[in-house]
């Protein structure tokens, strides 16, 4: 697996990402959307981790998607964006079964091992556990977290 | 001794506890073979680096292996075989005032060979005191034993226990008797008599020599193995009761290391009840079961044991005397790993917490701490 280490994870944190804030109208609060920076930066198989206010946001370059994700985990507080890319087994029938699948797709947390679905942020053994997602999109060659509306995967070109 | 480079402990505060915390189990494990064979004797090198360390490499292997993967390269494992990584991934981001390194040799009981287990044990202790504790001045060290031969057992806590940076003994839970059985009373009675607590780990549960990881049979996957250890931590608990260690040796202190907790209440809860009825058979006790248990039994964290409702844990805590009795441990590199922080209530169980994620372990170890604290303040007054 390609990643990229803490210097290039953490680019961007210090001088803050270019963002879309209409400081006027939110005071405080987060903005529309922010650059995580070149999405050629980012090699398939790769990942960014973005620090925005107050809170931290992994964005992943996988099988031609984009994937971004809250960078804490519902159940200790680790930075789930750490983890392993890998797959799983789905439940299975019978003895002797195993349905492995969503490989790529499937984040481990780096501390005790939850899993969650990249895609939709929901941990694989309850649904109504989720970490929050982030739409991505490209504009001009540039990777662009969208802050305000629900989840999805973007192609990447 | 004397040019041993001197202890500090790192005296911030957790910026939201208000206090450091204290870590009684971090895993330090040696980078290579080499490391543990130069201290061998000539007779013995050969066959531990080449490969002979004994029982066969059966056991519950788990998906993505053992270790937290949140380092500089996602997904890759953290390691504690030099300091850096443990202070940086452990001690200042969690804030960590002193941490006790219990090794990784807990196959050492597992071995045929009483004589090599014994040298092995030696030669790790080198290792941890010269090479691993001496990079790092708030690291602590436990001195690993290989039981099978409790006279060889006895010699290396002396050969240790005056060390500074030394304040513990650490024996592996894998055993073929339990650990209350007469023929390891001198170890208990040498580590009391140094001021020394006995910890105790398991891992090795089922290899070489070792009776099968449960009474049961041995299991498919990890985590009945996992889980399966608590039964075996029942029978020591009850056997350091019933074969008198407690009794005989009042200053003996042992100490759980990732063996659980709450299972000790309803164990307690049948102990002395048939104390009442079978206490001749046990003429070394003079008080109930858990009288002992709640002076001299210690329990770790780690892993936490998570009930859907804390206040349950809590009551639990409360009903095995818990407040003096529970400590933090961190278990780092493992990913069974819990953030001191937030594993228990901040607000209605503040006390409680403190006392687990600090005073406790201070308590403990205060002989050794008082020592290595007051040098502190010498050389800071100098």
């Amino acid at each position: 697996m390609k990643t990229e280490t803490a210097s290039a994870t953490l680019a961007g944190t210090s001088s803050g990402p270019r963002s879309t804030a209409d400081e006027t109208s939110r005071s405080g609060a987060l903005p529309d959307s922010i650059c995580v920076g070149a999405a050629a930066d980012i090699p398939e198989g790769g990942r960014r981790i973005v620090a925005v206010g107050k809170i931290s946001i992994g964005v992943f370059n996988v099988g031609g998607r984009w994937y971004a994700l809250r960078n804490f985990c519902p159940h200790w507080g680790a930075e789930l964006c750490r983890g392993r890319l890998t797959g799983t087994n789905a439940p299975a029938a019978r003895t002797g079964e195993y349905n492995w699948g969503q490989v790529g797709t499937i984040l481990r947390c780096p501390w005790h091992g939850w899993e969650f679905s990249l895609e939709s942020g929901r941990a694989v053994f309850d649904e109504r556990l989720k970490v929050r997602t982030y739409p991505v999109t490209l504009r001009d060659g540039e990777l662009w977290i969208e802050l305000r509306s629900k989840g999805g995967a973007q192609e990447t070109e | 001794m004397s040019t041993y480079p001197p202890a500090r402990p790192n005296a911030v505060p957790h910026p939201r506890l208000g206090y450091p915390v204290f870590d009684i189990e971090v895993h330090s494990s040696p980078p290579d073979r080499e490391s543990i064979a130069k201290y061998l004797p000539q007779r013995y090198r050969e066959r531990y680096a080449r490969g002979y360390v004994g029982p066969a490499q059966f056991g519950f292997s788990q998906r993505g292996g053992g270790h937290r993967t949140d380092g500089d390269v996602p997904g890759e494992q953290l390691h504690a075989n030099h300091a850096a990584p443990v202070r940086r991934y452990l001690l200042e981001p969690f804030d960590i005032e002193w941490a006790i390194c219990t090794g990784n040799f807990y196959f050492l009981s597992a071995l045929p060979d009483a004589d090599y287990a014994a040298a092995l044990a030696s030669a790790f202790n080198n290792w941890t005191v010269n090479e691993f504790v001496v990079q790092d001045p708030c690291l602590l060290a436990a001195i690993t034993l290989a039981p099978q031969d409790p006279a060889l057992a006895v010699r290396e806590i002396e050969r240790w226990a005056g060390h500074p940076r030394v304040v513990e003994i650490i024996v592996p839970t894998v055993s073929c008797l339990p650990l209350g059985n007469r023929l390891f009373h001198p170890i208990y009675e040498a580590a009391a008599a140094c001021g020394l607590p006995v910890a105790a780990h398991p891992t090795h549960e089922g290899k070489g020599i070792a009776p099968p990881p449960t009474a049961a049979g041995y299991p498919a996957t990890y985590l009945e193995f996992h889980t399966g250890l608590a039964a075996n931590a029942v029978t020591h608990a009850a056997s350091l009761v019933c074969e008198g260690v407690f009794a005989k040796y009042p200053d003996f202190q042992f100490v759980l290391l990732e063996g659980g907790i709450s299972w000790m209440l309803p164990l307690m809860w049948e102990l002395d009840a048939d104390w009442k009825r079978l206490r001749a058979e046990m003429p070394l006790l003079k008080e109930k079961p858990s009288d002992y248990l709640k002076r001299q039994f210690f329990y770790t964290t780690q892993p936490i044991e998570e009930p859907k409702a804390t206040e349950d844990l809590l009551h639990t805590y409360e009903m095995i005397g818990g407040a003096t009795q529970i400590m933090f441990s961190s278990d780092f590199p493992h990913w069974d790993f819990d953030d001191p922080f937030r594993i228990l209530p901040g607000k209605t169980g503040a006390e409680l917490k403190r006392r687990i994620l600090r005073e406790n372990a201070r308590r403990l170890y205060g002989r050794k701490l008082a020592a290595l604290e007051s040098a502190v303040a010498v050389a800071e007054a100098a």
